[in-house]
């Protein structure tokens, strides 16, 4: 059987890791976790769009502590404060301003997961960040790979526990170095206590040869609200995944993602939304832009359990294609197990619209930068999720930026 | 008075097809020019044509624009050279707030033209004080350019974008079309306000309402892509009075 194969092929493929696992003196337990979940397949529905060759395509090494540095080289390069961030390079807390990494097991979400297995049992001691009942707390974390040389993994670890009532504001970022063929499997795991709010804004701008595949998995507890936005425009192959467990009813969960991919860049953007109980409401919208030979897919998946009455979920998938030669895919899947739902789903795939690009060059606008204003107004409904104003600009530079290195725009 | 615009023999297709036939029309520096002319005469061609848009080729011919080669430029720099088209169907851009498309636009010109850009603070007494002569309520101004405008709204809003822009030449396509006659005052006002010396203006119109308010120097008949009659502004009466069937069959 074709399943059977697949996962025979993995079983093989994960005593590639058995090196890393000797050398991290990592858990048995989590060793035969991972083997039994063998490495991700193509087989496998959540992983139908993933870059799966690349994760055994060579023999991952783990990146040694990174040099302090070149990590801060690498921050300012990305206008970000040491003094006010958490700074993981390499997986391993360069600054911690506070956050002390504990062992910390995954959350049971993660326990099926292939990869965040792989990231918990070679990166034992989580980046925790507690946020005690009723307070609130603003921070940015920075995710920094900064390999010696090529085929070197990090798999950085951040725990988020927002207590009842409190208030999370979390800033990732996500980058590393240039022209080296590293891999980033970052595992960010929250949860969300009665009431709570947590609001996440994640950067993926990895080098241009990186391997990423992060995951963000949120449990929200009663009346709590988490928010995610995410931007991608950095990284050969990019899989970035976000998992949302209601377990309390009355939750809110708003999933924002906009990617961006030239030259070869492979994105893989899925979305897991799990009504466990009864009156959550969901809201997911996810906006790519695709140039060159770019490939992206957004697979969202939306799971209403038979008790879970009065869920409320939708989702909003759109594509632009800045070439013919880009492709872009979209997949909803929609479990729905109870009755009294609302669930709704759209997905399209685009190019630039000529009327528009035309009114804007007749006022004068010169054409790359008429295109790079309508890509910028395109992600524009992803963006605004940015309620800070400065990160807002400082998100909307990045993209023009983008475009520039694309030889478009100012 | 010196030449502004030269047209000579243009001939135009749009998929294939010929919709120009050899337009000959020389515009002066500060003259008002109407073309009028039954639907689907070509007249949104030549505006087209004119403004440089993809897709409308011109095929024979040639353009002088302030003695350059008009056909030789891109569309936004026919527009920093001084080509303002107001559109007969004004695009709605989601995402793009009216104020950043108009500061994009005039920067861009601006600096085309050699000229610094505007502060932030300059800009926007500009702006303010160009929409309050069009009776356009500033909160418009950062609303999406032209989403859930209007069509009163939308003409304001190409008025607008000339009175910033400042065009040399400013082609106006059927500006007056789904105008009440409140709008079509205000509008005119803004026609006439750019008038001068030193500017020209071609009016594309279907009809001579707007005319009476914006009086041409010289009237132009186009049918099937060709200019078939040329007059004074007793003409636009004429047409008015007489309608467009003696051309349509005449240039059959
Ligand atoms: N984008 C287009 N594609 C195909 N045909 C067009 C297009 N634009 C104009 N035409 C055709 O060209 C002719 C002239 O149209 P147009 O210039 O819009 O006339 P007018 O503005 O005088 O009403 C018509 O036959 C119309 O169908
Ligand atoms: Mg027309």
């Amino acid at each position: 059987m074709k399943t059977q194969s697949a996962s025979q092929t993995n079983d093989d493929k994960t005593a590639m890791f058995r090196p890393a696992f000797e050398h991290m003196q990592a858990s048995e337990t989590l060793w035969r976790r991972f083997v039994e979940l063998g490495l991700p397949a193509r087989a496998q529905e959540a992983w139908h769009y993933a870059d799966v060759g690349a994760f055994s395509r060579e023999s991952w090494t783990m990146a040694a502590p990174a040099d302090g540095a070149a990590a801060r080289a690498l921050l300012s390069e990305l206008a970000l404060d040491p003094a006010t961030s958490l700074v993981l390079a390499n997986g391993r807390v360069l600054d911690d301003n506070g956050v002390e990494p504990v062992a910390a097991a995954a959350a049971g979400a993660l326990h099926a997961h292939s990869l965040a297995t792989l990231n918990e049992a070679l990166t034992p001691r989580a980046a925790v960040i507690t946020i005690a009942a009723g307070e609130a707390k603003t921070l940015t974390v920075a995710s920094l790979t900064l390999p010696a040389g090529d085929g070197e993994m990090a798999h950085p670890r951040i725990a988020i526990k927002v207590a009842a009532g409190a208030r999370a504001d979390l800033r990732l970022i996500f980058a590393g170095s240039a022209g080296k063929r590293y891999w980033s499997n970052p595992v960010v795991d929250i949860t969300l206590g009665e009431g709570a709010e947590a609001r996440l804004i994640s950067v993926a701008s990895e080098g241009e040869q990186a391997l990423h595949t992060g995951v963000i998995a949120a449990t929200v507890g009663k009346a709590a609200r988490f928010a995610s936005t995410e931007l991608i425009l950095g990284g050969r192959s990019i899989r970035r995944e976000t998992l949302v467990d209601f377990i309390g009813e009355d939750g809110a969960a708003e999933l924002a993602g906009a990617y961006l991919g030239g030259g070869e860049t492979r994105i893989d953007v899925r979305s897991e939304v799990s009504h466990l109980v009864p009156r959550c409401r969901s809201r997911q919208l996810y906006r790519g832009v695709l140039d060159d030979k770019a490939f992206a897919a957004f697979q969202g998946r939306v799971y209403v359990a038979p008790h879970a009455q009065g869920t409320d979920a939708a989702q909003s998938t759109r594509s632009l294609l800045l070439q013919r030669t880009a492709e872009a895919a979209a997949k909803p899947e929609l479990e729905i197990h109870a009755d009294d739902v609302k669930c709704s789903h759209g997905a399209t795939v685009g190019e630039l619209d000529p009327d528009m690009l035309f009114y804007l060059e007749a006022r004068g606008v010169p054409p790359a930068e008429a295109r790079s204003m309508l890509v910028k107004a395109f992600i524009g409904e992803v963006l605004e999720t940015i309620s800070d104003e400065s990160l807002r600009e400082r998100n909307i530079d990045r993209v023009g930026r983008w475009m520039t290195g694309r030889g478009e725009g100012a | 008075m010196t030449v502004m615009l030269e047209i000579k023999n243009l001939h135009a297709t749009v998929d294939g097809r010929e919709i120009l036939n050899g337009i000959n029309l020389t515009i002066r520096t500060g003259e008002v020019h109407a073309i009028m002319g039954p639907n689907g005469s070509g007249k949104s061609t030549l505006s087209y044509v004119l403004a440089g848009r993809d897709g409308y080729m011109p095929t024979q011919g040639s353009v002088t624009f302030l003695g350059r080669d008009l056909l030789a430029l891109d569309p936004a720099e026919r527009a920093a050279a001084g080509i303002f088209l107001g559109f007969q169907y004004p695009v709605e851009i989601p995402g793009i707030s009216t104020m950043n498309f108009l500061r994009t636009a005039l920067n861009a010109v601006r600096k085309a033209r050699g000229e610094a850009e505007l502060s932030a603070a300059d800009f926007l007494k500009l702006v303010r004080e160009k929409a309050k002569t069009l009776d356009m309520d500033p909160e418009m101004l950062k609303r999406s350019v032209n989403v859930g405008f209007s069509g009163g709204e939308k003409k304001r809003n190409e008025m607008l974008q000339m009175a910033m822009l400042q065009p040399r030449l400013a082609i106006l396509d059927e500006t007056d079309s789904g105008l009440d006659i409140d709008a079509l005052k205000v509008v005119s006002h803004g026609i006439n306000a750019l008038r001068g010396p030193e500017r020209s203006l071609l009016m594309i119109t279907h009809y001579q309402r707007l005319l009476d308010y914006v009086v041409p120097d010289v009237v132009h008949v186009l049918a099937k892509g060709r200019i078939v009659k040329t007059g004074g502004k007793e003409l636009a009466l004429e047409l008015e009075r007489e309608g467009y069937a003696p051309y349509v069959g005449e240039a059959a």
